[in-house]
């Protein structure tokens, strides 16, 4: 059902930007293998964008793509949400605070955006419905879908980062990039196995406080983290529903007993840690299993969950580093 | 709060007015009552929890079983959250109580009056800014903004009469002038501010005893100072003069009433975040079993208020485990909300609003002559076309003069011609949002007569956002053009129930106030529906609050399709300004002069919700531009509506296109949603007016 309005929303959108607009980011996807005479055709959750050139004013609505750039070596035109940037993305090269911030991620400025003028812009699906008509009149969209809830999350942070490199033109960077993430998960796997912890059921735990008290993110099957510490030979122990669609639950101290026999990793800021600080004296969690058995291991805050291969490669260091293996 | 300003107040403005009669059995009664649902209620509520620990295995454990989880969970989460229940419970049923005798006002309490509202948005104010507070500390916060709001509201009571109903929406203006104020330091804190969709709400998800118990220590202790102030609440009742007759200090009784009144609310502000409705309802239903003394009314609400919130979260966790999602949390508020809304719609029918008489609460003023106003007309016009200009200017992207003319005509560089091809669409819906907005303003209230009837404050925005997200949640298969369709629907419909609510005795006979209460009432059930209805189906609500957030971003020509309606409505009203003249003059007047008035009200209430309703549509809640506008075109033009629709609707496009430019231009490259800034200039306007119409009456 979530998907099919979804659909028909960025359809609607899409029809919209089509009939008024007619720029390049619509030409037909048909012509596939591109490169010819300059051309560059890149897939994106919609189809095929061909681009009249390889870009190198790139704008980025979404913190993934920022880091995808970043880590290709290019230094993008415009991004969203630069000043928290740092704070959350901890993996690949740091973001200069000289690079332009065109807004908010959820309603970046169009303007800003304009005046950079971009020869592409890289969105977010489920943010650019009300946007993406007039974005498309900006320079050609790349739309990617990092948040509608599927198992293959970490596949389509791979294939983004290539389309990315290709769309930028440093397609063998990209692949490059992406198969070092791959000998890198082999690698992991191996070392769980070898250690005797394949298998190990872990939880992935978020904490916040509001008003003094802790709000807990329990994560599922559909968050890319979760989906990177599977592919490690790990097992997720955490069964509950969705609370939000990029794959969490919102839960209390109380929540967690269904985990108790789990290892638990989690992220929490230095200045607002209640796993350390409101929960540690709280009895229900005293009595947890894996608070008991010291098998809690704090995550670095700054290893973002929805990002790029540099963020997966980010947490599974730190997944083997816990697990002691 | 001078005292011989309320001594002209109506005295009977509430059954407590009624000889208090010893009635010892019933008030025995009622707290039997209450003391078994309590209990009941308790024992359900710790039995309820995500662990799947049932009441069974808590009970081994008192009786001594060894069961080190079902104790870790009992004293770690269950205990620390029913003691939040209660402690939270009491305070507001205690602070209701106190406020409802010192006002003698059954619809005050500490959210209707815009304490909790200050209190809260002091705490915020301190978390937002990085402070880490303890307790007690936030607490005190807590007290000093709940007193800011009470002293706010009080300044416009005292020195005169105020009618109950007036005094309630100086609150609603508080509560809204503060929950805007923290919507803003909310945006420039988006990382900070997580449960941002649900400000406002309290939850009592609680992982400690020491708060519950601390702050349960400052409840009771003001529960101890509450008894002296029994009897003096009695005699209150009489109304100020034979209070004061009997030897009462009434005003000095008021404020120390209201202290502690404040106190209550700031500790369960403290604790829990705002529950709304439950200082209201609690002394209420106390008052309706027959309990008016307050040596039994105070410790009864304080009993029915911990019902009323406990009762609230087991109906809200039940639910939850019943749709299998039993570890979410839904803020107990949102429930308590859901029920109080209705219940202060019930007793907005009932209370006297000392406006029914009196009726034709508009601004009179006299006529302007036809020079000054087709002056008023002309230099309407250029400041609209001035400001139009300038907000084509402002932005991320600054734009000088002769490059915004050279972009008009399409012979600026690609970049300026792109950036007016932006801007254009947004100023579009902003002028129009602010001339439909007017007029149905200006609608409504020629039919309510009340310049107070502002279309946001009759629930049609409440209506709009439950029509969306009901679309949304229920056929989510609909195309997009569904979603302001359904706004439309649901804003039109929401304002007939208010009407249909309001009237209590015969068709036609509205009551200016009370209709702004009973839409007051609705929009507090809808805005809690909408958040019931948005646990589930998020991904899809994101569209429909952007949408309905009161914004014209990224709206582009397609949209402005939408306004064709409403122009041509405001258009026909125009037309028949003759008939919107006759509706002012009361019932008879018209009648014998062969309108029919009830058809003809129902057809401009139509209009008008049509008109507040199709701007929701495109551009969301943007509140108090039919109360401003209308009310300062009535000021300069006078009460004709021939001249009066006009003037109001370009002062309402000249309002929002402002509004709307300063929202791009402060934050840039961020946004301020146009809403908000209407909203912070226009809650203090409202107060302004309140304040001024006061002194009118008084001086009369």
């Amino acid at each position: 059902m979530r998907k099919t309005v979804l659909g028909v929303l960025v359809a609607a959108v899409l029809a919209l930007g089509a009939c008024s607009s007619g720029t390049a980011g619509d030409a037909g996807g048909s012509t596939a293998g591109g490169g010819t005479g300059g051309k560059v055709s890149v897939t994106d959750s919609t189809g095929t964008v061909t681009l009249p050139t390889t870009a190198t004013k790139v704008v980025s609505l979404e913190w993934a793509y920022t880091e995808d750039l970043l880590t290709l070596g290019v230094t993008p035109a415009g991004v969203a949400d630069r000043g928290t940037y740092g704070d959350w993305v901890g993996a690949g090269p740091r973001l200069s605070s000289s690079v332009p911030d065109v807004g908010t991620r959820a309603q970046p400025s169009l303007e800003k955006i304009k005046a950079l003028d971009p020869d592409l812009i890289i969105a977010e699906k489920s943010r650019s419905t009300a946007n993406l008509a007039q974005l498309k009149e900006i320079a050609p969209v790349l739309l990617f879908d990092a948040y509608t809830p599927n198992t293959k999350l970490v596949d389509t942070a791979n294939t983004n980062m290539v389309q990315i490199g290709t769309a930028v033109g440093k397609q063998g960077k990209a692949k490059q990039l992406v198969g070092t993430y791959r000998k890198k998960v082999a690698a992991a796997k191996a070392r769980l196995a070898k250690a005797g912890k394949a298998g190990t059921k872990i939880t992935l735990l978020q904490g916040f406080s509001v008003d003094g008290q802790p709000n807990i993110r329990a994560y599922t099957d559909h968050a890319q983290a979760v989906q990177v510490l599977t592919s490690i030979g790990l097992a997720n122990a955490w069964h509950g529903k969705d609370s939000d669609p990029s794959g969490f639950t919102s839960t209390g101290v109380e929540g967690l007993t269904p985990v108790s026999d789990s290892t638990v990793l989690y992220v929490a800021l230095k200045s607002d840690n209640p796993f350390t600080g409101t929960l540690a004296k709280n009895a229900t969690w005293q009595n947890l299993g894996f608070v008991k058995a010291k098998k809690l291991h704090a995550v670095d805050p700054a290893t973002w969950f929805w990002g790029g291969p540099a963020s997966n490669g980010m947490l599974i260091d730190q997944a083997v580093t816990a697990l002691g293996a | 709060m001078s005292r011989t300003g309320q001594a002209t107040a109506p005295a009977a403005t509430m059954s407590t007015v009624e000889r208090p009669v010893r009635r010892p059995y019933r008030g025995i009664a009622v707290a039997a009552v209450g003391v078994v649902l309590l209990v009941g209620l308790a024992v359900v509520h710790i039995g309820q929890g995500s662990a799947g620990i049932g009441l069974s295995r808590l009970l081994s454990v008192l009786f001594g079983h060894a069961d080190p989880d079902a104790l870790a969970v009992l004293t770690g989460s269950r205990l620390p959250r029913l003691t939040a229940g209660l402690v939270t419970g009491v305070a507001l049923g205690l602070s209701g109580a106190l406020i409802q005798g010192a006002t003698r006002n059954p619809l005050a309490a500490p959210d209707t009056l815009g304490v909790n509202a200050g209190g809260y948005l002091a705490v915020s104010l301190c978390t937002v800014s990085g402070i880490q507070l303890g307790v007690l500390p936030s607490a005190a916060v807590a007290f000093a903004g709940g007193l800011a709001a009470a002293g706010l509201v009080q300044l416009l009571v005292s020195g005169g009469t105020m009618a109950p109903g007036r005094i309630l929406l100086a609150g609603t203006a508080i509560a809204m002038a503060g929950s805007s104020a923290a919507t803003v330091v909310l945006i420039l804190n988006a990382q900070r501010a997580q449960g941002l969709f649900f400000w406002g709400n309290g939850s009592l998800l609680e992982t400690g005893l020491t708060r519950p118990l601390l702050l349960g220590l400052v409840v009771a202790c003001g529960a101890l100072l509450a008894p002296l102030l029994a009897r003096p609440l009695d005699l209150l009742a009489l109304g100020d003069d034979t209070a004061e007759s009997m030897g009462l200090r009434v005003g000095r009784i008021r404020l120390f009433a209201f202290a502690l009144a404040v106190l209550f609310s700031a500790a369960s502000v403290a604790l829990t975040g705002p529950i709304g409705f439950v200082g209201l309802v609690a002394p209420v239903v106390v008052r309706l079993f027959g309990v008016r003394r307050h040596a039994a009314l105070l410790p009864l609400a304080a009993l029915y208020g911990a019902v009323f919130v406990l009762g609230a979260d087991v109906v809200a966790r039940a639910l939850l485990s019943a749709s299998g999602t039993g570890d979410y949390e839904i803020p107990a508020g949102v429930v308590t909300a859901l029920v109080g809304g209705p219940v202060f719609v019930y007793l907005a029918r009932r209370v006297p609003t000392g406006d029914a008489d009196t009726g034709a609460a508009v601004t009179v003023s006299a006529p302007a002559s036809r020079r000054r106003y087709a002056m008023v007309v002309a230099v309407g016009l250029v400041v609209l076309a001035g400001v139009v200009l300038v907000a084509l200017g402002l932005g991320d992207v600054h734009l000088g003069v002769g490059q915004l003319v050279r972009a008009v005509f399409g012979q600026a560089d690609q970049l300026a011609n792109g950036i007016v091809a932006f801007r254009t669409p947004r100023i579009v819906a902003a002028l129009a949002a602010g001339a439909c907005l007017a007029g149905a303003g200006v609608a409504i209230q020629s039919v309510v007569r009340n310049p107070l009837a502002e279309p946001s404050l009759l629930g049609v925005t409440g209506g709009s956002s439950i029509g969306a997200v009901a679309l949304i949640t229920l056929l989510p298969t609909a195309p997009r053009w569904g979603i302001p369709a359904a706004a439309l629907v649901g804003g039109v419909l929401a304002l007939g129930l208010v009407m249909l609510l309001a009237t209590r005795t015969r068709p036609g006979a509205l009551d200016p106030t009370r209709v702004v209460l009973v839409g007051i009432g609705l929009a507090a059930a809808t805005a809690a529906l909408v958040q019931v209805l948005s646990l589930r189906a998020q991904l899809q609500l994101a569209a429909a609050l952007t949408w309905l957030a009161g914004s014209t971003y990224a709206r582009s020509a397609g949209d402005l399709s939408w306004f064709v309606l409403p122009a041509a409505v405001l258009v026909v009203l125009v037309l028949v300004s003759r008939t919107l003249d006759l509706l002012g003059l009361g019932d008879d007047l018209p009648r014998s002069l062969g309108l029919p008035v009830g058809r003809t009200r129902l057809l401009v209430l139509a209009a008008g919700a049509v008109l507040a309703a199709g701007t929701a549509a495109v551009v969301g809640t943007v509140g108090f531009v039919g109360l401003v506008a209308p009310h300062l075109a009535r000021r300069i033009v006078g009460p004709a509506h021939r001249r009066l629709l006009p003037v109001a609707a370009l002062l309402g496009a000249i309002l929002v296109v402002v509004a709307d430019a300063l929202g791009r231009w402060v934050l840039a490259p961020n946004e301020i949603p146009v809403g908000i800034v209407t909203a912070l200039v226009g809650a203090p306007y409202l107060i302004w007016l309140l304040r001024r119409q006061k002194v009118r009456t008084d001086g009369a």
